[in-house]
């Protein structure tokens, strides 16, 4: 594919690139070429590399070696970013966007018709209406943007950028937000655009979606080109394969059998559903002792299943059983006197308190223990946080030091402290060392493997294959409901399970 | 400037926790202290302007008529912590007294005249904030109303109930009773001076010991991780609300004894005096942040400028430009001067 033969001009041809940040190499020498009219799926894990070449194709980072051309001209200069985006348009997850603003506002913001010095609303309105018929959008220009539904707005940024004169669109996982439906609707419009020349390339996790829509595909794994192919050549069973690290296999795969898993559970689920209708009728059990995780992919409605748990949303219908109890769910307080410890999935967001001290974020949860009459004793305070803090091995150990101050996994550490701080029955932990670093994953784990040791049983909610593997009983969650129930897998069977593929 | 300096001092020597916890706690100092030098020169200016100034006599009339402010400032900080506002407290200053006026003064001058005893109408008073600040609490945190615009029609509303009930006329001739609070002296000292000093020990202990007060900087700081951790975010914030209209309700109280009658523009304005104290005091408005000896220090500082400014002859017309542009000053100094480095 590298060389140079006759034939069509590629649309995009990348030429031995590589880039190296400090001591990462993101990029070796990776070349593809994307003809016209061509949807080209780029695949790879988290750190293989794609975001890098992302950034290149869209002129934001320049290649240490090698170069890129567009329709065989070499790409404008760095210093030139009109000319790159009148080359190409990049659609993120989240279009880019005013919420606040109309659609004919949004497709001419920065370039508003005017006349003489007053926008003419008439103009742009006309103006409007042309492209968003023209590119088959079904919209009113003088609808606000925030109105209308996510994968429209994508498009909407596709012909904003496709009236501008681009004619090749990156779609950096532009499905995550979107359900069945939409992503059909944005696949036909990207096919039918396909029809008029315009060149695509696609990056998604999902391969069914990569399966269904590209028609040429390349793999990166560790910065690398691990291969790049076109049409029939595109098969499932090698995006799995490709998608599967060609890494040292270190587990960290809980040994449950050990402990006995007898008695009745220290958590089950008959039958639960969510108010809010993210997931259905989901039963499973848990022992003390044991650990159960759950995968699935972004709208599988596996936190909210562990968000119910918590008490941080409701149940309709079905029963939730700590040690045999029923829980009224939508209270955090019943659900921490019941016995459930929670470590949420956004420390930022719903973890720890930034400007509060390392003991008051570590004691949040059980005040009511602390001060059984609203009055408590700093000190008493200090010493249980100290002993918490000696517990989860918190770097500096210092009591008083604001939260914020902490390095991303201390400051996990101290949302799992807390959890811990109750002495809990049953922990559901949401994606635990998603952006941690390696040391404070090895110790987030072996807390976790601690409490399972002590009888504490464990539900580990999780988007990372490597981190559900930890556990040897793995539900896979799609679409609201437990798709599968893998004992002892192995990350194929969770990926393949993940995306639906038997 | 002790903080562009100090961290990079500090780094090489991060290390050692003790170090880095007693510079953690000399920041917490500076910033709440940062009101003290313009105290000071406040207090200097005052003396060169007038002898009368450090008598006895002169700081005890500063503290008395900053009392009310005082109270007001307590409630409101209360609510700032949360990363809320109430800015209809002003209005509940002049509504709570003026309806218990209203029904124990006889009808010849303008009351219900009910007769009742003025022990209930006290209580009334306070019942009536506490009644505010339920609805206010339940605007904001139930129908989620955005409560600066919820408080500001409140802050109308009241206020015209309170011209409407007292027909703009000034209700004099209160029972003794309720006059007591606002005009009695406790060993030679304006009962007023010892309660709202009582009150400010109380609201620190509170912040700083009961898991209520707590919760409010947890609030403040991040409600979503505090709702997470099992705190009763709704209800908190409810009493919050509750608790500072109470004491609006409280400082109207001792305004009409020290007026010794209820005026339909009873704490007008306020609002704006007590939200500069609690600022200049480093209360945060975006909540989280602050303390409630900041906060009596912003007092202080309001209250000793209003009395310098009258007692060296400011022109009234000009005595706000002045004052405004000391708290502009006072904002300048409490940003440079103490700019946290744990922010």
């Amino acid at each position: 594919m590298t060389t140079t033969s006759p034939g069509p001009v590629p649309a995009i041809r990348i030429d031995g690139v590589s880039k190296t940040y400090g001591a990462t190499k993101a990029l070796q020498d990776v070349s593809v070429s994307i003809l016209p009219g061509q949807v080209h799926g780029l695949i790879g894990r988290n750190g293989a590399g794609k975001s890098t070449l992302l950034r290149m194709i869209t002129g934001l980072e320049q290649p240490d070696t090698g170069s890129l051309s567009f329709f065989g001209e070499p790409a404008p200069s760095a210093s030139d970013p009109k000319a790159w985006q009148h080359q190409v348009a990049c659609v993120y997850q989240r279009p880019s966007v005013f919420a606040n603003l109309t659609v004919a506002e949004n497709l001419f913001a920065g370039r508003l018709p005017t006349a003489g010095v007053k926008v003419s609303w008439r103009l742009m309105q006309s103006e409007a209406e042309r492209i968003l018929s023209a590119w088959n959008i079904q919209l009113n220009p003088r609808t606000l943007l925030s109105d209308a539904p996510i994968e429209e707005r994508q498009m909407l940024t596709i012909a904003k950028a496709l009236e501008a004169g681009s004619r090749i669109v990156l779609l950096d996982e532009p499905t995550v937000q979107l359900e069945g439906a939409a992503i059909r609707r944005l696949f036909d419009k990207v096919q039918e655009l396909q029809q008029s020349g315009v060149t695509f390339v696609f990056v998604s996790h999902f391969l069914r979606e990569v399966t269904a829509i590209c028609d040429s595909a390349s793999v990166l794994r560790d910065g690398r080109l691990l291969w790049s192919r076109t049409g029939a050549d595109i098969r499932s069973d090698d995006l799995v394969e490709a998608l599967l690290a060609g890494q040292e296999q270190q587990r960290h795969r809980a040994d449950t059998k050990s402990t006995s898993l007898t008695g009745p559970p220290a958590l089950s689920l008959k039958g639960v559903s969510d108010k809010g209708g993210a997931f259905t009728d989901i039963s499973f059990d848990v022992a003390p002792g044991e650990l159960v995780a759950i995968g699935g992919s972004g709208g599988s409605g596996k936190y909210s299943v562990g968000e119910v748990i918590a008490g941080l949303r409701r149940s309709s219908g079905g029963d939730i059983l700590v040690d045999g109890e029923r829980l009224a769910t939508g209270n955090v307080k019943t659900s921490q006197r019941a016995g459930i410890g929670f470590v949420p999935a956004d420390r930022h967001r719903d973890g720890y308190v930034p400007q509060l001290s390392v003991a008051e974020n570590m004691t949040m949860g059980i005040m009511d223990q602390i001060a059984p009459a609203g009055v408590f004793s700093p000190r008493r305070r200090t010493s249980i946080s100290e002993k918490l803090i000696q517990d989860v091995a918190l770097v500096p150990p210092n009591p008083s030091l604001a939260v914020s101050g902490l390095s991303g996994g201390n400051q996990q550490k101290v949302v799992l402290a807390r959890a811990l701080a109750r002495k809990p029955r049953v922990l559901v932990l949401i994606s635990p060392t998603a952006g941690v670093d390696i040391a404070a994953k090895d110790a987030i784990y072996a807390l976790m493997l601690r409490a399972l040791a002590e009888g504490v049983a464990v539900v580990l909610i999780s988007d990372d294959v490597e981190e559900l593997l930890v556990s040897s009983r793995v539900l896979i969650m799609r679409e609201g409901r437990i798709a599968a129930a893998l004992s002892e897998p192995i990350e194929e069977d969770i990926v393949r399970a993940i995306e639906g593929l038997e | 400037m002790t903080n562009t300096t100090a961290p990079a001092s500090a780094k090489p020597r991060s290390a050692s926790a003790p170090k880095n916890r007693a510079f953690g706690a000399v920041v917490q100092n500076v910033r709440e202290l940062s009101v003290l030098p313009g105290l000071a020169i406040v207090i200097v200016v005052g003396a060169l302007v007038s002898p009368a100034f450090l008598s006895a006599a002169n700081l005890t009339l500063i503290l008395r008529q900053s009392a009310e402010l005082g109270i007001v400032v307590i409630g409101l900080t209360l609510i700032l912590l949360t990363g809320k506002l109430d800015i209809s407290l002003e209005s509940t200053v002049g509504l709570a007294p003026m309806v218990a006026a209203w029904l124990v003064i006889p009808a010849a001058v303008g009351g219900l005249g009910t007769d009742i005893d003025p022990l209930l109408a006290i209580l009334i008073t306070l019942v009536i904030g506490a009644g505010i600040g339920l609805f206010n609490g339940f605007m904001v945190v139930k129908v989620k109303l955005d409560p600066f615009i919820v408080t500001l029609a409140m802050l109308i509303l009241l206020r015209g109930i309170t011209l409407g009930i007292s027909q703009g006329k000034t209700l004099a001739g209160l029972p003794e009773a309720f006059r007591y609070i606002g005009s009695a002296r406790w060993a030679g000292v304006p009962a007023a001076i010892w309660v709202t000093a009582i009150l400010f020990v109380i609201a620190g202990l509170v912040l700083r010991y009961t898991s209520w007060g707590r919760a409010l900087y947890a609030i403040g700081g991040n409600a979503d991780a505090a709702k997470a951790a099992g705190i009763r975010v709704d209800f908190v914030l409810i009493t919050a609300f509750v608790a500072a209209s109470t004491l609006a309700a409280f400082a109207g109280l001792m305004l009409a004894g020290r007026l010794a009658s209820v005026t339909s523009g009873m704490g007008e304005n306020m609002i704006f005096s007590a939200l500069a104290a609690a600022v200049i005091g480093g209360v945060q408005l975006t909540g989280g942040q602050g303390r409630i000896i900041g906060a009596l220090m912003g007092v202080l500082l309001l209250g000793t400028l209003t009395n310098v400014l009258t007692l060296a002859g400011v022109p009234t017309f000009w005595i706000n430009a002045v004052y405004g542009a000391v708290i502009l000053i006072a904002l300048l100094v409490g940003r440079f001067g103490a700019k946290p480095g744990l922010r």
